[in-house]
């Protein structure tokens, strides 16, 4: 028996029945498990689930008729004749396109595009189409009286009893008239389903970006629910505005059946100004369909793919839609979605007869079942399929039942809230003893004491949240030490915990635990100098099998935690208590758990870990004080909610405490992040790294390391093995480092010894390297710095007439190699991108779309009095509004820092430099 | 002043397309030869081929092998001729990289080696030319100590030869090799460098004429490493180089070479170490046969 085939059937055999029932239970437990999370199950739909209306085969049927009975007044053209022979002898090849150019041509006739139509052809191909479009909204299966099916019905009982979404190729909105027969005959229901009817909300189809913009940036829904149809089989009306110009459906697209015309005498009229209707659609293969079904996929994609826990196709053959199946392969891809593939066998074929190539052995479907890691795709099939949606829902239900999570009641999280935010208080505290605070936090019942006790946690102690750059701007080590990564990581955790119980509709203790996780465990992949390292990883252009992006510290975040949840048993029973996986952590942790706010907390423009360290960074550097914290943190709650779709939405004072966290973040670019006296520092490192880099990737223990099959079981280049040994290095110095060392300095000596005594280096840039330690050891206080500013820093702004990206990356690298220890070119970009926590560009994927993922509503940005914001916008999509409310201006910057002292060597690399800046309009002319 | 000399030079030996359509995979075994004066020639090898594309990889693993979104489905896999030449012009960009950390690796070792033995001692690297960018800029990142160390990478054979490379139809180079061909040949001038902005190239071109007696030979050009130093550092350079050659002992028997142009066949003299090397790389040459091999039907 095939693993992933399933069969429900009257003659099942009782081995088929238990593994039906064992594959319908684990996915039914699978929703759900995910419903509990608040996550959503995606329904894609087709024509088989529509068995009322006619199906494309019956309607092409039709056209035949209707053109084979035309009067003898008809002269076919060569043109049609051609176009028509070629439909009714088709190659299997080309089925669906000579189908798509004769629906076309007719089509033409009808709307009026006379230039593509032979003249003998117009008036006969109008006709045949103004009839068909009778038939199909009156004749015996005619759209406008057509019933919903027991599929319909069955997936309007899901929609009340768990989170649906479906997304269906059918024109025939029977979805909504069965959930609009449920509102008004509350009596319709079948009594084994719980009546809830009234309290439904209404069905929405969502057909274009502007409709899913709407409905996903209101505030509030007013608990309606949506279907997404793909606008290619949907049909469409236009008004011809002939007896009333001004007609509000003249020139717009609009949905029928029944909603927007009338049929009178035949022919079908505006039901607003009686004037002609027309009525189109698109066809199964046409370009026009694929490019508008990409954008109703784009708004998917942006509002809520990440949130999908599984999908079930029903009555989808997926042969006529590649754009859906492009998306699921993508989304599949992205994530292991459990996948239920629904198809109706036909009994007369008889039992045996399953079809199996039909849908294993063709592109559109195989990817659901094979290459899956765990086979989470199954393929279930019945005579009427609706019965195996019947059993997934009482299966649901069954489980949704013992499932139950324990809600806090309103007391208990405004209690726990309130001990969060004395812990809060506490932590900004600039006398803290960090030790016996975290020894209080391990004894709260709130916080799991499993998750501290981790040596990766605790080594987290080790790294400066800021590099050496305090070290550098305040010259007191004991200031240092203090603001370590985990004292942020803690502090993060206690903000979202606080922020979690405030905003959260109904919290609950799994899903604070599982916060506190991704808060604890996000930066774990921080080695000692951080950015900077992987800038250096950037440069050599490193990277992972698997991995579409050089080494940085998310990778590595993901690979430890998934070697700490293999590993440390109290963790693993913690994952089971609260019912989370290691893939689920993670993709919380990258901002893609799909959960709108809980993301926005964890990974967002405006996150915890952005809360935390830019006001504990303003107060280790001496620019702010716990109290403007405080402020800000009120301010911030107080008009902060949590949409009906999950999405944080910030308006009021919570908007103006959201620009004042991003102007606080201006000033600490300008400050501390990007101030060239640091960047000058930050470049003196990065030279030492890079070269002492260069040279461990040199020995015997990279190739070593490349014939280790078990730690790397994909090898087509060192680059993995190259990251292994630096991640090594890194880990070994900071494990065997002394208490009272400063982390990153312990680290650059030793890169510096192990310099000095190669050999093969030679001599300019060992003393080169001994003096830029010289200045990375001595400088200390704001004069030090304001001193190398002055003296070895040269800042030209960036021309805005544009230049390549990559031109500017060779002449950086090629100053690097060509003057060697004598000069360093970097690129400083405007603060204004990043004043969002710059937008990953996403690549097209191949559905087409391309966009990022929203979880934030936004309002009130220009906020004068008497006159707000009636509107919430998504907040990447206010980049421009926020940055002119800030008077951000698109700056960046190229510094030229001075590392020689040799006069000669340096101006004649600082003119090659300038020049070759100037030669590729990087740079201005004088 | 002792000067050493190093000869480099590398292969690698692939899969065929046979064995890629039978197995769905393409595999490398890139190797290094090397030989350090008058020493045995040594060979340095990774006993695992590159693996670069095995059936029911990822999806995901694919795309981000072969950087294609243009062709997301990814059909030009099922035409195994197709995919055998993405994998190997993909493979050959992974052996460029791969053995570029070989000679990095193999020329770092010898210097510690060599310097050891004998601080006052002099390197001469001796790497057959090999078409790729990536070891010139993993050396750049070493920094090596100029004044220890001179690095030529080798071209001997016809193709190689800037004569080819640039003259096509244009206007003839005023500097290319038909030039220095055609130059008066005084037996003090054994060399020429190519003029070019030394900060513009981590390498500088020379022209080198071999010391004939009956045959013509053809000349040999040298691209040597040029970080970071002055064009009399570079003269310095070629003066050790020409010291080096100007020995016949130095140098091996003919190398013939078919002209490309069907113009008879060009006859030179390579470096004894590095012949030396492309000898014995066919005797180790077996042994990455057998890793490929070993790993396809083992």
């Amino acid at each position: 028996m095939c693993e992933f085939m399933i069969f429900k059937s009257d003659t099942n055999t009782p081995q088929d029945e238990i593994h039906y029932e064992k594959k319908i239970d684990f996915f039914s437990k699978k929703i759900c498990g995910d419903y509990l999370k608040r996550k959503k199950v995606l329904i894609i739909t087709g024509s088989g689930i529509s068995s009322t209306v006619p199906d494309m085969k019956e309607i092409m049927d039709k056209i035949e008729q209707l053109i084979d009975c035309y009067d003898d007044s008809w002269e076919k053209s060569d043109v049609f004749n051609g176009i028509y022979e070629d439909y009714r002898r088709p190659t299997e090849l080309e089925k669906h396109q000579t189908q798509s150019r004769l629906l076309t041509y007719i089509q033409n006739a009808y709307m009026g595009k006379f230039q593509y139509v032979q003249d003998s052809d117009i008036v006969p191909l109008a006709n045949v189409w103004r009839k068909l479009v009778v038939w199909l909204l009156e004749g015996d299966k005619g759209l406008l009286s057509a019933e919903p099916t027991e599929c319909h019905r069955v997936i309007r009982d899901m929609y009340n009893e768990m989170n649906v979404i479906s997304l269906t190729t059918n024109f025939d909105n029977l979805l909504k008239k069965a959930f609009d027969k449920s509102k008004s005959t509350g009596t319709e229901r079948r009594d084994d389903l719980k009546s809830e009817s009234e309290d439904a909300g209404t069905l929405h189809p969502i057909l274009s970006k502007e409709e899913f913009d709407l409905y996903y940036t209101s505030e509030e829904n007013d608990k309606s629910v949506i279907e997404i149809q793909s606008r290619g089989d949907v049909f469409w009306l236009e008004c011809t505005g002939e007896k009333n110009k001004i007609c509000p459906n003249k020139n717009k697209q609009c949905f029928i059946p029944g909603e927007s015309i009338e049929i009178r005498d035949d022919r079908v009229q505006c039901n607003l100004c009686k004037s002609e209707a027309k009525v189109y659609f698109a066809f199964p293969g046409t370009k026009e369909k694929d490019s508008e079904m990409s954008i109703v996929i784009n708004g998917i994609w942006k509002y809520f793919a990440n949130a999908i826990s599984c999908v079930i196709i029903i009555g989808n053959s997926m042969n006529y839609d590649p754009v859906i199946v492009d998306f699921l392969r993508e989304l599949l891809q992205k994530r292991q979605l459990p996948v239920m593939y629904i198809s109706r066998y036909d009994r007369k074929r008889g039992r045996e007869q399953r079809n199996y190539e039909s849908v294993y052995g063709k592109r559109a479907t195989s990817f659901l079942f094979s290459n899956r890691t765990d086979s989470k795709g199954i393929w279930a099939r019945c005579e009427n399929t609706e019965m195996i949606l019947e059993d997934i829902l009482q299966n649901f239900k069954k489980y949704q039942k013992e499932d139950k999570v324990a809600e806090y009641n309103k007391k208990e999280y405004e209690e726990k809230a309130s001990y969060f935010w004395r812990r809060i208080d506490e932590v900004f505290s600039a006398d803290l003893n960090f030790d016996d605070f975290l020894i209080d936090l391990k004894e709260n019942r709130d916080i799991e004491k499993a998750i501290f006790d981790i040596d990766k946690v605790n080594q987290m102690r080790h790294f400066s949240q800021l590099g050496l750059k305090t070290y550098w701007l305040r010259g007191k080590t004991n200031i240092y030490q203090k603001h370590n990564r985990l004292k942020h990581s803690v502090g993060v955790m206690l903000i979202s915990s606080y922020l979690y119980l405030k905003i959260c509709p109904k919290p609950n203790s799994n899903e604070l635990t599982f916060i506190q996780l991704a808060a604890l465990f996000h930066d774990l992949g921080h080695l000692p100098f951080s950015h900077l390292l992987e800038d250096v990883f950037n440069d050599f252009g490193w990277i992972s099998v698997g991995e579409s992006t050089t080494f940085n510290h998310e990778q590595h975040t993901r690979r430890i935690i998934e070697e700490i949840l293999e590993n440390n048993e109290e963790l693993k029973k913690l994952m089971n208590k609260i019912n989370y996986s290691t893939s689920e952590l993670q993709q919380l942790i990258n901002g893609e758990y799909g959960i709108g706010f809980i993301d926005a907390l964890i990974n967002s423009p405006l996150d915890c870990d952005k809360i935390e360290y830019l006001f504990s960074d303003a107060i280790f550097m001496n620019r702010g004080t716990k109290e403007d914290f405080i402020i800000f943190m009120k301010d911030y709650v107080e008009n902060l909610s949590v949409n009906e779709n999950n999405f944080l939405t910030l308006k009021r004072s919570s908007t103006k405490a959201f620009l004042k966290l991003i102007s606080m973040r201006g000033e600490m670019y300008d400050q501390v992040y990007l101030r060239s006296g640091l960047r000058y520092l930050e470049a003196c490192c990065k030279l030492i790294i890079r070269t002492f880099i260069s040279y461990v990737c040199t020995e015997q223990e990279v190739f070593l390391l490349a014939e280790d099959e078990v730690r790397f079981p994909s090898y087509y280049n060192l680059s993995d093995c190259k990251i292994n040994r630096v991640v090594s290095f890194m880990e070994k110095c900071t494990e065997g480092m002394p208490d009272d060392e400063v982390c990153e300095l312990y680290v650059l000596k030793e890169m510096v010894k192990s310099i000095e005594s190669n050999m093969a280096i030679s001599e300019s840039i060992k003393n080169t390297i001994k003096s830029c330690m010289d200045i990375i050891e001595k400088t200390k206080g704001n004069d030090a710095v304001n001193k190398i500013e002055e003296e070895k820093v040269l800042t030209f702004e960036v021309s805005h007439n544009g230049f390549s990206q990559s031109t500017l990356k060779q002449i950086i690298k090629n100053v690097y190699l060509r003057f060697p220890g004598i000069i360093l070119v970097d690129y400083v970009e405007s603060k204004s991108s990043f004043s969002f926590g710059n937008r990953e560009m996403r690549k097209r994927r191949s559905d087409g779309t391309k966009s990022a993922t929203e979880n934030i509503l936004i309002k009130d940005i220009k906020q004068i009095k008497g006159h707000l914001d009636p509107e919430f916008k998504c907040l990447g999509d206010v980049t421009a509004e926020v940055n002119k409310e800030l008077n951000y201006s698109n700056h960046n910057y190229i510094n030229i820092y001075r590392i020689s002292d040799n006069s000669f060597s340096y101006m004649q690399a600082e003119d090659y430099t300038i020049h070759e800046l100037r030669k590729e309009g990087i740079i201005d002319e004088g | 002043m002792k000067v050493n000399m190093i000869g480099i030079y590398t292969l690698y030996v692939s899969t065929e397309m046979i064995d890629f359509a039978k197995t769905g995979l393409y595999r490398a075994v890139p190797m290094i030869v090397y030989k350090v004066n008058d020493e045995k020639p040594q060979h340095f090898i990774i006993k695992r081929p590159i693996e670069i594309f095995k059936e029911n990889m990822e999806y995901r693993q694919i795309r981000n092998i072969v950087h294609e979104t243009a062709d997301p489905n990814i059909t030009f896999l099922s035409i195994p001729s197709k995919a055998f030449s993405k994998m190997q012009s993909y493979a050959k960009q992974n052996i460029d990289k791969v053995i570029a950390d070989m000679i990095t690796h193999i020329v770092v070792k010898l210097i510690h080696q060599m310097q050891s033995e004998d601080t006052s001692s002099r390197n001469v690297f001796f790497i057959e030319n090999i078409d790729s960018n990536k070891v010139i800029g993993r050396l750049g990142y070493l920094y090596l100590d100029s004044k220890v160390n001179t690095i030529a990478f080798v071209t001997y054979k016809t193709g190689g030869l800037l004569t080819d490379i640039l003259n096509g139809d244009n206007e003839r180079l005023k500097f290319d090799i038909n030039y220095f061909n055609s130059q008066e040949k005084s037996k003090e001038i054994h060399s020429e460098i190519i003029p070019n902005d030394y900060m513009e190239s981590m390498t500088q071109t020379v022209f080198f004429r071999i010391p004939d007696t009956e045959a013509t030979l053809s000349p040999l050009r040298f691209d040597v490493l040029s970080q970071g130093i002055s064009k009399e550092m570079i003269r310095e350079k070629v003066n050790i180089i020409e010291d080096i050659l100007q020995n016949r002992d130095n140098l091996t028997l003919p190398i013939i070479e078919k002209s490309t142009h069907g113009h008879g066949v060009n006859i030179t003299m390579i470096p004894r170490v590095l012949n030396e090397c492309i000898e014995a790389a066919e005797k180790y040459k077996h042994e990455a046969q057998v890793i490929l091999e070993g790993e396809l039907y083992g």
